[in-house]
């Protein structure tokens, strides 16, 4: 586990999203491939592994809490074609290829958001999950992975796309 | 570097604005694009002028009516490499 | 001696059968396959010598000498695809895996989408889901509760006015939703099941009466859902953005970029007027009582907004 880092670091981080240093995709071509990338079904809702590495692919052995089951009432997204179970699993499509087992050697595993993914206020915030936020390299953990997203039209594309990153 | 883009939207475009993006149908490559407004309104602006990246954020400042945002270059260059990468821009000889 | 008449001589047996606005020309020489392709299409429009086929499938023995051991058939097509040859048990399998193959390569007079689709009062729900996802099996539990069965594969979006049309062939069911559907149907709509095909057990059943014969009636889309059958679910109903839903249908559009600008134009059309959910049901019944609520609520939004644009 990582040593929590200051807040200081967590503010200008969100000064660099602004600018588009993780930035939404500019152009989407729409084909026949396209929506193998589950897309998520929700106004605006990124899904997320049950846990990342700081590489942004979906991991195994983050030691820090229960995610969330799929099919509950609580879940608040769908990756099409996945169930959350096996999105959580997978990574949906973004990572899948990579890594199923567990990580390199070497690599940190960061649990992802218990409701199973984000939604766009939360990102624009910088993630602004307690516990999450504070912890610089899980922070950038997110952030890989949902450059991943943007580059492999992952689920949830739509909804970074959507997003004013000029906004506060 | 002095290199100008341009984009034949007009022209070229059918648009569909859907939940505050845009659907572009691109008539010679057939293909369909979704986009974000920022990207959109680089495809507006360069469809009246060609410009460079330089020229680019003051020009869009001016059509928009908003003030120049600091350090948009950057940005501005990867959208126009995206959307050159998608035909719907072009350099303008 | 007519083409015709050289084909009866060597045993072959032909039909022209319609579906909506297509008309296939199926063949074979197999006397077992003719008679159960026979009695799957006992109610659709036969052989009407004012209609042109526009596609045409034969189902034939790989060879000669395959008539006296472990018979195996092959699909011919106008429009050929990399198909395995069947044991010929399977010959009805290859007839209905052909008439979709020769659909979705070669029907341009409108936009296909990999969809299922019940109309009620002149309007109808689209399913959009990749194959073996359930849409087949909703659409039949729909329609046997109600609703009129459109059809259960492919949903032919009239680039023109918008309309849907009903494309009602015998609903291909898999595995363990035949059984589900036998609580629900007729026994005598259910083709026997063929076991051993590339998904598992397949079985046919017929539509409702209704669906045969209002086949030439389309319908105005109202609504677009993407269903999501998942066993002990808590079901569930959200909207899709509309960017969401224009992804997933191209997806699911085989001839979308063949249609170029009018495909386009017929997409954004559809998810202009219709409202777009997505489901997660973990019975028929489940989904019953989702569909009817988002058909409340799809109906609430906007009615003035469902014309030809």
């Amino acid at each position: 586990m990582s040593e929590r880092k200051p807040h200081a670091d967590v503010a200008s981080r969100r000064h660099l999203l602004k600018l588009g240093a993780m930035a939404a995709p500019a152009v989407i071509t729409l084909a026949p491939a396209s929506a193998r990338a589950a897309t998520s079904v929700l106004h605006c809702f990124v899904p997320m592994p049950t846990s990342v590495n700081e590489r942004g692919e979906p991991c195994s052995g983050a030691t820090q809490s229960s995610q969330q089951v799929a099919g509950t009432s609580d879940s608040t997204g769908m990756a099409m074609g996945h169930t959350m179970e096996q999105s959580n699993a997978h990574g949906l499509s973004v990572g899948h290829d990579k890594t199923q087992t567990g990580q390199t050697s070497g690599s940190m595993c960061y649990p992802g958001p218990d409701s199973g993914g984000l939604t766009a206020q939360q990102i624009q915030n910088g993630f602004g999950i307690d516990g999450i936020s504070a912890d610089k390299d899980q922070y950038d953990a997110y952030v890989a992975y949902l450059n991943k997203v943007k580059q492999e039209h992952g689920a949830g594309v739509s909804c970074l796309m959507s997003l004013d990153l000029a906004q506060g | 570097m002095n290199l100008k883009f341009r984009s034949s939207l007009s022209r070229d475009c059918v648009v569909q604005p859907v939940d505050g993006l845009f659907l572009v149908f691109f008539r010679p490559s057939g293909q369909t694009h979704l986009l974000p407004v920022q990207s959109f309104a680089l495809l507006e602006l360069l469809d009246e002028n060609s410009l460079s990246v330089p020229e680019i954020p003051a020009a869009l400042a001016a059509r928009y009516d908003v003030e120049p945002e600091v350090g948009i270059e950057g940005v501005v260059e990867r959208q126009l490499r995206e959307l050159q990468a998608a035909g719907l821009v072009e350099a303008a000889t | 001696m007519t083409a015709g008449e050289a084909l009866r001589q060597r045993g072959w047996r032909a039909m022209t059968v319609r579906v909506g606005p297509i008309d296939y020309r199926l063949a074979t020489p197999v006397e077992t396959v003719w008679r159960e392709l026979s009695a799957l299409y006992r109610d659709y429009p036969r052989d009407d010598p004012q209609h042109c086929p526009e596609f045409e499938v034969s189902v034939r023995l790989t060879n000669w000498w395959r008539r006296f051991a472990r018979p195996q058939i092959e699909l011919r097509a106008d429009i050929m695809g990399p198909f395995a040859p069947l044991p010929a048990s399977l010959g009805q399998v290859a007839f209905e895996m052909g008439m979709n193959y020769q659909l979705a390569m070669g029907l341009n007079r409108y936009l296909l989408l990999h969809a299922s689709a019940v109309e009620r009062e002149g309007e109808c729900v689209l399913f959009s889901a990749e194959s073996g996802s359930g849409k087949s099996t909703l659409a039949a539990g729909l329609a046997y509760a109600g609703w009129r069965l459109l059809g259960d594969e492919f949903a032919l979006i009239e680039p023109r006015t918008g309309l849907a049309r009903p494309f009602p062939r015998p609903i291909s069911l898999k595995n363990r939703s035949i059984d589900v559907m036998m609580e629900r149907a007729p026994a005598e709509r259910f083709s026997r099941r063929y076991t051993g095909a590339p998904k598992g057990t397949l079985g046919y059943l017929l539509p409702p009466s209704d669906a045969i014969s209002r086949m030439s009636e389309p319908a105005r889309p109202r609504c677009v859902v993407f269903p999501k059958f998942q066993p002990d679910s808590t079901p569930a109903i959200r909207r899709v953005p509309v960017a969401e839903a224009h992804i997933l249908l191209v997806a699911s559009s085989t001839n979308y970029q063949t249609l170029g600008e009018a495909g386009f134009r017929a997409m954004a059309n559809l998810l202009d007027t219709c409202p777009a959910y997505a489901i997660t049901y973990p019975s028929l019944d489940a989904a019953r009582r989702l569909v009817e609520q988002l058909w409340q609520d799809s109906g609430a939004q906007a009615p003035a907004r469902r014309r030809h644009g």
